[in-house]
């Protein structure tokens, strides 16, 4: 799909579409008997905006979507949409469109038919029915499709039916429970992009529930990275990553080198810490340990992998560096992908080396890894028991 | 170097593949020809030999008003049956299906422990309920101050209620089969699709359970055809049935030919009333793909 306005943010082109509606949730809580699916959740999506919850299994992110959609009853708490109190609507009145996770088409229905249920739940009938089925099929490219049934259609024209059938009436929200799982890799990668292109175009809010890092950090605005029944943290994709306020956070969302550090130092404008490269200072921004900790206090320092450099060069410029020996080489093309052990502190580290005209090296070889203190961040250290 | 093929000695094991593995369809098929195929076989020759003078035993059948009574009271019986069945098992097995799935399987057993009971005494049990003087005439003579007793035995209406007792759990089986194979989510999905819960049930869950319903349907039917001992006891003179007649003609007279014949006619009529399920099954079928 090609889409006028590639501009991030939203882009209403058609100013007869609905531009979305906030999604209010404070203090949600979800018992299956004594289990805690959902722990307090309080999250607040602004109209118009993509908001994924990413998590693995059992983190509650498909709780919370199905208590937004109306498919669950909250055990205490509140849900607005669109400024209107929704907790104890049934779904019916909600007003929103979903997506599930295995389409839900209906199997007796022809394509235009399940396009077509939610209109005719809404006594939308005749030409007017016509003419929106036939906006939303040219949109997703299902005009050779709607006499078909749903057994008749590969799995990512299932996935665009369920779309459209999900949009077809113009909600203000719409609910995605991993629309992309159940597809292969080149069709998800392409159905990333008419998500996203669909979110400009029609302006509307939408809450995404994913266990791919890879597809929350592609399509969000915000992020909220559920863990056990709670929201750990919300933000936007480049904060959560450049940023990471926890080593759960670090290590969820892309490949990170967790590797212990002491606070030697801590002052306003930021501290330092005795590293695996001697003593680093940190800039207040890459600081999230407790304001209590201080002189002495362990932490750990998150690198990403595309942020350790090999120094080819024998003298430094000034960078710290240390020498570590090659345990792993995963060459894929654009990119190779080391893990190399220091001798002295036995820490592993993965490092990621995108320049195509550096030199190689194999395994057992003896290399320098220098860092750049500006990426490193510091967490605290992850409890005894957790 | 021409590759040796191994051949291993033989072993029982090798039955369980290939080609061999059909031998194990030797008794069932053997069973069937000695135990069904055969006397099936032997009573179309009983029927198409037992002319009566010059008559063919199927002109009486088809032509003697006794004969076309009895089939079309055993029909209208087993449609009737089918029909409640399928009135009453239908919210029974909804029922079941949406209970938390312990309780599930307390009402599944309940419904089940009917079998725990034979047919003759459940028929006998009728009686003392649907008399004249039974449990529910007294009920009902108290409730709206009746005169009469209303006849509820002796007659259709007791042999439908009798038939339906004993075929009631085949039919919420069979729905409750149906309606297990109806993915989770789908009501869920009309009901975000702004459909309340009436119009997601009838648009979506029903037409889905409709192959459940044709083969609960025709199960019952084809299986009601064959009562006996239900509409000897709870039936009067006019709910004669194809069996009781079949008894009558064959042991009790000795006329062979015109059983046979009236037999082959009912066996029609089961293939008929299949054909009609497969051939409607198939039009689903056809709709799915």
């Amino acid at each position: 799909m090609s889409f006028a306005g590639s501009v991030p943010g939203r882009a209403v082109t058609d100013p007869t579409l609905s531009c979305g509606a906030p999604v209010e949730v404070s203090e949600l809580r979800k018992l299956y008997g004594s289990v805690e699916a959902l722990q307090a959740a309080t999250l607040s999506v602004r109209q118009g905006e993509f908001v994924s919850l990413l998590g693995a299994s059992g983190s509650g992110k498909s709780t919370l979507l199905k208590l937004i959609a109306g498919l669950e009853r909250a055990t205490s708490g509140s849900i607005r949409l669109g400024g209107i109190d929704a907790t104890s609507l049934p779904s019916e009145r909600r007003g929103i469109g979903m997506v599930f996770q295995d389409y839900a088409l209906f199997p007796t229905m022809t394509v235009e038919a399940n396009i077509a249920f939610p209109l005719r739940m809404r006594g939308v009938r005749g030409d007017e029915a016509k003419s929106r089925i036939a906006r939303v099929a040219e949109m997703l490219r299902l005009e050779p499709l709607l006499a078909r049934k749903p057994s008749q259609l590969s799995g990512g024209q299932q996935q665009r039916v369920a779309i459209a059938r999900a949009i077809v009436f113009d909600p203000q929200i719409l609910l995605l429970d991993e629309p992309l799982s159940a597809l292969d890799k080149n069709l998800r990668e392409q159905t990333k992009g008419e998500i996203k292109a669909l979110h400009q175009r029609l302006g509307l809010t939408i809450v995404y529930v994913t266990h791919d890092q890879s597809e929350a950090l592609a399509m969000s605005d915000r992020i909220a990275v559920m863990d056990h029944g709670r929201i750990v943290d919300v933000d936007t994709p480049q904060a959560l990553y450049a940023r990471p306020r926890s080593s759960f956070i670090a290590q969820f969302l892309g490949q990170a080198n967790l590797l212990p550090v002491t606070v030697l130092d801590r002052s306003a404008t930021g501290c330092t810490v005795e590293s695996l490269w001697g003593a680093l200072s940190i800039g207040a921004a890459n600081v999230a340990l407790e304001p209590s900790a201080g002189r002495g206090a362990r932490g750990l320092a998150v690198l990403r992998p595309e942020h350790l450099r090999i120094a080819d060069e024998p003298a430094g410029d000034g960078r710290p560096r240390v020498r570590a020996t090659v345990v792993q080489v995963l060459y894929h093309g654009c990119e190779t992908l080391y893990r190399a052990t220091c001798e002295a502190s036995q820490l592993s580290l993965a490092l990621k080396e995108t320049r195509p005209a550096s030199r190689s090296y194999a395994l057992g070889e003896d290399m320098q890894v220098e860092v750049d203190p500006a990426h490193i961040v510091v967490v605290p250290a992850l409890q005894d028991g957790t | 170097m021409t590759a040796v093929a191994v051949r291993p000695p033989w072993h029982p094991s090798q039955l369980l593949v290939g080609n061999a593995s059909l031998v194990w369809l030797v008794p069932g098929l053997a069973a069937v020809a000695v135990l069904f195929v055969w006397p099936i076989t032997n009573l179309l020759l009983v029927s198409l030999d037992g002319a009566v003078g010059t008559k063919s035993p199927y002109l009486a059948v088809l032509t003697e008003p006794i004969y076309l009574r009895v089939i079309s009271n055993t029909a209208v019986s087993s449609l009737g049956t089918t029909i409640v069945c399928l009135l009453v098992g239908y919210p029974t097995a909804y029922a079941i299906h949406v209970l938390p799935p312990p309780w599930r399987l307390v009402v599944l057993l309940s419904v089940l422990f009917s079998y725990a009971v034979g047919t003759m005494p459940r028929a006998f049990s009728w009686i003392v309920l649907l008399g004249d003087r039974g449990l529910v005439n007294q009920a009902l003579m108290s409730a709206f101050d009746l005169r009469e007793p209303v006849q509820m035995l002796y007659n259709q209406a007791g042999v439908i209620i009798g038939m339906t007792h004993v075929m009631l759990p085949f039919m919420v089986l069979t729905l409750l089969g149906a309606m297990a194979r109806v993915p989770d989510r789908l009501v869920p999905a009309a009901r975000t699709m702004g459909a309340g819960p009436l119009r997601a049930f009838a648009l979506v869950f029903l037409p889905l359970t409709m192959p459940g319903i044709l083969a609960g349907m025709m199960m019952t039917f084809i299986y009601s055809l064959g009562f006996y001992v239900v509409p000897a006891v709870l039936g009067g003179a006019g709910q004669t049935t194809t069996v009781m007649i079949l008894r009558d003609l064959t042991v009790g007279q000795g006329r062979w030919g015109i059983g046979a014949a009236l037999s082959i006619t009912m066996i029609v009529i089961c293939i008929l009333g299949a054909a009609v399920y497969v051939s409607l099954a198939r039009i689903g079928e056809i709709e799915e793909h």
